[in-house]
């Protein structure tokens, strides 16, 4: 029997090191980020704790490649993302990431499967036929079978926030960013959600990032990080 | 396509303001142009209603109740011609109607040839009324205009210049915009017209032996100085156009059309705009997860496609509802292909237009911007 590798053998795919960046001008300008320097592991669920305004979504964005930092590396899977050319960034991004948002989003005209379909296809080019079929084993996995037929509107607050997951799942992203995805929920729900981002993580080796200031997610991360006055200030591995 | 159809049907009352603003919009061209042509239509009655296929006037006509005064000689010389079946002669200008009650009215008198073979718009008229005009100092006015002209009846009086005249029948064949048509006999014009001899006419009506001869007969005539000579459908539309462009009513009357085509445009524009804007946060998820701005310009500009398509459908019906009532309202309100294809090019490219500038509210779905 081949032991499980511990967390510090599993190979870095996500590095971030000296992440500075700010916001306004002259006068008015903010630093928000003054030297961030993060790994994230194959296969981990890493909290990114903070208070308010402390940077927790800017890190979020820029290591997504979402915004540029005025200074630092992130290195994804053995690229430079910010030397990537735009097209490769969204390349990138296509294939190997996926969100979830605070707010779910989720598209008010299209049932929970065509949620996912449309990503398929849209995204990756699949067949409606294809992407239906994967679209239902992701729902079927993570218990929305049943409710694969029905509109945002026709779910609960914790179905919708399990769609989105199954949305930026769908694609089966290496990387899966998380903006406060408990925040909205009930503790019941937020457990639920959480469980799946754990489940996710051990069984399709997904690292999952996740912003938050809900104390609740300690319990469920391999490693908490606690970012103060720009900087991660300190580690806690559980 | 799924999901654009998906967007509109599930989502149908956030774009029923846009696809009614595109019926809408469809319904207020068409309007405008069918209401506006078909009251300068009736600008020009007087040649639509005649046999004639060639014109001569005096030279600068501009319309047909503009024309001044020319040698009635000119009809034997037109019939000399090889290519001519018939000549006539028309008298018509405008004159004040002096009611009983002593108000005014500003009228068209047309002075009409009563024959058989008169190729005027008298022609039009019932043989029995033909007869009643063959009466000294008689007209007869449009039902319509009864009481613009204050006639209680049959056998009302009125004056016109400083003759007065006796209302022997009333029709219902010549509306009239800019003033009534009042029709009256060549004989009894020439009383109404006191400087206009035996020898003077408005205009010399030709009647070609065949759609052939139309165009050699006009060249020949229009080798002759002192006259202008129109092909019949030439003269028509100069007339509408003169009136368009030339007479405030005309000119009011397409200023309003054009406002109301700007005003409906700006409507479909705004209101496809503020749809896609509505959808921004959901379009900068689907950026976030990887969909192409491209695939997400194309969608709304097939979403604006299948807007106007809607809305045009619902136009055209609406327009049909709309001409019916108006006809039965005795409105001019003329439908035409060609209005229709201007009005299906008019709003499409209001929704062409509305779709770009809702593309420039993709812009605004930054996925960076999801993340607060």
């Amino acid at each position: 029997m081949i032991a499980e590798p511990s967390a510090d053998e599993k190979p870095v795919i996500l590095s971030a090191s000296q992440i500075a960046h700010g916001f306004g001008k002259q006068g008015l300008r903010t630093e928000v980020l003054r030297g961030a320097t993060l790994e994230l592991r194959r296969g981990e669920v890493v909290a990114l704790f903070g208070v308010s305004g402390s940077g927790k979504s800017t890190m979020l964005a820029i290591l997504s490649g979402l915004m540029m930092p005025d200074r630092g590396t992130v290195q994804v899977l053995g690229q430079d993302l910010f030397s990537l050319s735009n097209r490769h960034r969204d390349d990138l991004r296509r294939k190997e990431y996926g969100f979830v948002f605070q707010a779910n989003n989720l598209i008010s005209w299209l049932s929970a499967r065509q949620q996912l379909e449309m990503l398929l296809q849209w995204g990756i080019g699949f067949r409606l036929r294809r992407a239906t079929m994967i679209s239902n084993e992701i729902l079927g996995k993570l218990g929305l079978a049943d409710r694969a037929n029905l509109l945002p509107s026709q779910l609960s607050g914790g179905e919708q926030q399990r769609v989105a997951i199954a949305r930026a799942l769908v694609k089966r992203p290496s990387l899966l960013f998380a903006d406060e995805p408990t925040s909205s929920l009930d503790w019941h729900n937020g457990q639920k959600v959480m469980d799946l981002l754990r489940q996710i993580a051990r069984e399709d080796g997904t690292s999952v990032l996740l912003s938050t200031h809900d104390q609740r997610v300690r319990e469920m991360s391999d490693r908490c990080l606690y970012l103060n006055g720009g900087v991660v200030q300190s580690e806690e591995r559980r | 396509m799924r999901y654009v159809v998906l967007s509109l049907v599930r989502n149908l009352r956030k774009h029923l303001s846009g696809v009614l603003a595109v019926a809408l919009t469809f319904l207020l061209i068409e309007g405008q142009i069918g209401v506006t042509t078909g009251l300068v239509s009736l600008m020009s009655w007087p040649i639509d209603h005649s046999e004639a296929d060639i014109w001569i006037a005096a030279p600068g006509t501009t319309s047909c109740d503009t024309g001044g005064k020319i040698r009635r000689g000119w009809e034997n010389q037109a019939r000399e011609l090889q290519g001519v079946a018939a000549t006539d002669s028309l008298i018509s200008a405008y004159y004040n109607w002096r009611a009983s009650d002593d108000s005014i009215r500003l009228i068209m008198v047309l002075g009409c040839s009563l024959s058989q073979d008169a190729l005027g718009p008298a022609n039009h008229l019932a043989p029995g009324q033909q007869t009643l005009l063959t009466q000294p100092d008689t007209v007869i006015v449009n039902q319509s205009d009864q009481a613009a002209l204050k006639i209680r009846g049959i056998g009302d009086r009125g004056t016109i210049g400083n003759l007065e005249v006796r209302v022997v029948d009333f029709t219902t064949e010549m509306p009239g915009v800019t003033g009534p048509y009042v029709i009256c006999s060549q004989r009894t014009a020439r009383r109404i017209f006191r400087g206009f001899r035996e020898r003077d006419t408005t205009f010399v009506l030709v009647k070609c032996r065949s759609e052939n001869e139309i165009k050699p007969t006009l060249s020949e005539l229009e080798k002759n100085e002192g006259i202008s000579c129109f092909q019949s459908s030439a003269f028509s539309l100069r007339t509408r156009l003169y009136c368009l462009s030339t007479t405030k009513a005309g000119i009011a009357l397409t200023f309003i059309a054009c406002l109301g085509t700007i005003a409906g445009g700006l409507v479909l524009t705004d209101s496809l705009y503020t749809v896609t804007m509505s959808e921004a946060k959901q379009f900068a998820v689907l950026r976030a997860l990887g969909v192409s701005l491209m695939q997400l310009r194309s969608f709304v500009l097939k979403q604006s496609f299948l807007v106007w398509i809607a809305g045009t459908a619902i136009g055209i019906i609406l327009v049909s509802v709309a001409g019916i009532i108006s006809n039965a309202m005795g409105v001019a309100f003329t439908r035409s292909v060609w209005s229709l294809v201007l009005s299906i090019i008019a709003t499409s490219v209001m929704s062409a237009v509305a779709g770009l500038l809702a593309l420039r509210s993709l812009s605004s779905s930054d996925p960076n911007q999801l993340l607060r």
